[in-house]
């Protein structure tokens, strides 16, 4: 059932056994998972069914860093979340970006690849992006049957990104599905303001909820998920400072710290005169392109091994329009040189868009800013910089993808910086995440391999905020995949 | 001692020569190998660009055009000689062979920001001093 609070006078209840704060993809893949369940649920959310002004000016917030970081339009409070606003983005992490890499954080994930792997399927049946493998194998044939020409060299790799198919926002996709739960009622226009911490710390019991018109309510409850996103969640356990003044979970300083994000930056320009195939429009490399009834999108990126063997950070290139002027980048001309000490008769010019995994960094960071907003909660503040190694190693990533080019043929690439503190505009991709981060030991991270926070026995976390270290692949598809995995974990009703 | 007119314009004149070759030795000089200009003619689809390429590259090469030319002729060939005696298609062939030689070496010079073969960046060069 959906119960919306703006438009009915319903209370809430007095008790749920399990809260989910949010109904975005994370809290509605778990309101399904759970829909059928002995538990009685309730999913707050603190939206509507459509964006609404109003109710997103509570996530106003503040940002430090790295300039124009768009911190209020990348984040939705409505049924659905920001899935209101996404591309459909999808693919998994690669076993690697879970496995020990020293060189991006000194631990890895403490959840094995194959304890997540499982839960995948579901992911990509509740976001519709069908039950086909990533593999590039799996694709071939029929990607030569949509003529897509693939850039594949010994050391360039292509890899695939899965387009949602149909209905974008998951609060419409499955609003009938909420709607038809025997025991999971969503509700909407109902904002968590704080959790309400028993009197020894070592759980919730209940957690505040503004409500509109003014009215609060208390919802006693066994066990709260948090699913809300990457900033919302730290800024929630950090404002519940009833018990505690360092908030909820916070007793080592950790709840907010090592923000990543997937830094975008239009790093290179490149002339290509090989493969001039790939350039008919719709543009593989660029844009999803259909595939049989499918919708794929290929990125280029450099084989793992080679980014273990250079210690670098994982990343994808894709084509993107020409940003410089060609006079001022000599691209004509370069254009011509190639053409001729290639042979070639054709060639195509495109910048290169760089989408690359941050290493997670304890000044990137959430906190709890100076103002409030209009239910009392504390603004949040971000701050958020590409740090010189990530930039020394992006700058060395497009070497190596120049020297590749230029080995196989394909072409040439010209830096749009004359070193890594020169980049051109550092944005996001709007993926929030590492500001919980999982962890076995309480002392290096937020929550345990459960997702739930340390040191709180009934408190979970389903979001990118548990992200310890995030690869280059869009998050939605793992968050949800981790929602699964913890509903299993709610639904067995054990504790490891 | 006494010199005469005959004796004392051979020595200037020596000393020219000398002087020359000193400064060709020095820097490279400036003039091209025989044949050198009209191969690279006949491989350029852009000459204009082609030297402008080339005069960045040599900001960051003191090279001249003797050094230059004698790096893009093939090992051990003189290149007073082997540009005047190769024919168009030989040369396109060997500069391309380079090329693709010096990718696999990881042989690359950076032209303002392009990660160039450094055979390109010093064709360009080479061309800049037609």
């Amino acid at each position: 059932m959906i119960v919306d609070l703006a438009r009915t006078p319903t209370a809430l209840p007095r008790r749920a056994e399990i809260v989910v704060v949010g109904a975005g993809p994370a809290g509605i893949a778990l309101a399904r998972a759970l829909s059928g369940s002995p538990f009685d649920v309730a999913v707050l959310e603190s939206g509507g069914r459509e964006i609404e002004e109003a109710t997103a000016e509570l996530g106003a917030a503040t940002t430090s860093g790295e300039p124009g970081y768009p911190i209020t339009a990348s984040r939705v409070r409505a049924l659905g979340g920001t899935t209101a606003l996404w591309a459909g983005q999808l693919r998994p992490l690669d076993p690697s970006d879970l496995a020990a890499r020293p060189w991006v954080a000194p631990r890895g994930w403490p959840v094995a690849y194959d304890e997540l792997l499982p839960y995948y399927d579901g992911a990509l049946e509740v976001l519709g992006g069908g039950p086909e493998p990533f593999d590039l194998e799996h694709w071939r044939p029929a990607l030569a049957a949509a003529d897509v020409p693939l850039v594949e060299t010994a050391a360039i790799e292509t890899v695939l990104f899965r387009t949602t198919q149909g209905e974008l926002r998951m609060g419409v996709r499955h609003a009938a599905d909420l709607e038809a739960s025997p025991n999971v009622t969503t509700y909407l226009h109902a904002t968590v303001v704080a959790l309400v911490a028993a009197a020894d710390g070592s759980g919730i019991t209940a957690v505040d909820v503004a409500l509109p018109g003014g009215r609060r309510g208390r919802l006693d409850t066994g066990v709260v998920v948090v699913a809300t996103g990457g900033l919302e969640a730290p800024r929630l356990l950090l404002a519940s400072r009833a018990h505690d003044p360092r908030g909820v979970g916070n007793g080592h300083d950790l709840v907010g710290r090592f923000f990543m994000e997937h830094p975008h930056v239009q790093l290179a320009s490149s002339v290509w005169t090989g493969a001039v195939e790939l350039f008919g429009l719709p543009i593989f490399y660029a844009l999803p392109t259909p595939v049989g009834d499918r919708l794929l999108r290929g990125a280029l990126t450099l084989p793992r091994a080679l980014l273990e063997e250079e210690r670098l950070p994982a990343l994808t290139v894709t084509l993107a329009g020409v940003e410089d002027a060609p006079a001022a980048s000599e691209a004509p001309a370069v254009e011509a040189l190639v053409r001729a000490t290639e042979g070639r008769t054709e060639s195509a010019t495109h910048d290169l868009f760089v989408r690359a995994e941050q290493r997670p960094h304890p000044d990137n960071r959430v906190t709890l800013g100076d103002t409030v907003d209009a239910y009392g909660v504390p603004r949040l503040h971000l701050h958020w910089e590409v740090h010189d190694d990530d930039r020394r190693d992006y700058a060395r990533a497009m070497e190596l993808l120049a020297v590749e080019l230029g080995r196989a043929g394909l072409g040439r690439v010209r830096a749009r910086f004359s070193s890594p503190e020169t980049f051109p505009l550092v944005s996001g991709g709007h993926h929030h995440m590492g500001t919980a981060r999982m962890d076995d030991d309480p002392a290096l991270g937020v929550v345990d391999r459960d997702c739930r926070v340390h040191g709180v026995e009934n408190l979970y976390v389903a979001s990118s905020a548990v992200f310890p270290t995030c690869g280059h692949a869009n998050p939605t598809l793992t968050i949800v995949a981790l929602a699964l995995r913890l509903a299993d974990h709610l639904l067995a009703g054990t504790t490891s | 001692v006494t010199v005469s007119r005959r004796a004392f314009l051979g020595a200037a004149a020596g000393g020219v020569v000398a002087v020359a070759l000193w400064w060709a030795a020095r820097d490279g000089g400036s003039d091209l190998p025989p044949g050198a200009a009209d191969r690279m003619a006949a491989f350029l689809a852009d000459p204009d660009g082609a030297r402008r390429l080339g005069e960045a590259a040599r900001a960051a090469d003191p090279r001249g055009a003797l050094e230059l030319a004698t790096a893009l002729a093939p090992a051990g060939a003189d290149p007073q000689t082997w540009y005047a005696r190769v024919d168009d298609a030989a040369f396109a062939a060997h500069v391309r062979g380079r090329v693709d030689d010096d990718f696999a070496a990881g042989r690359t010079a950076t032209v303002h920001g392009w990660w160039l073969a450094r055979t390109e960046a010093e064709l360009c060069a080479l061309w800049s001093f037609a």
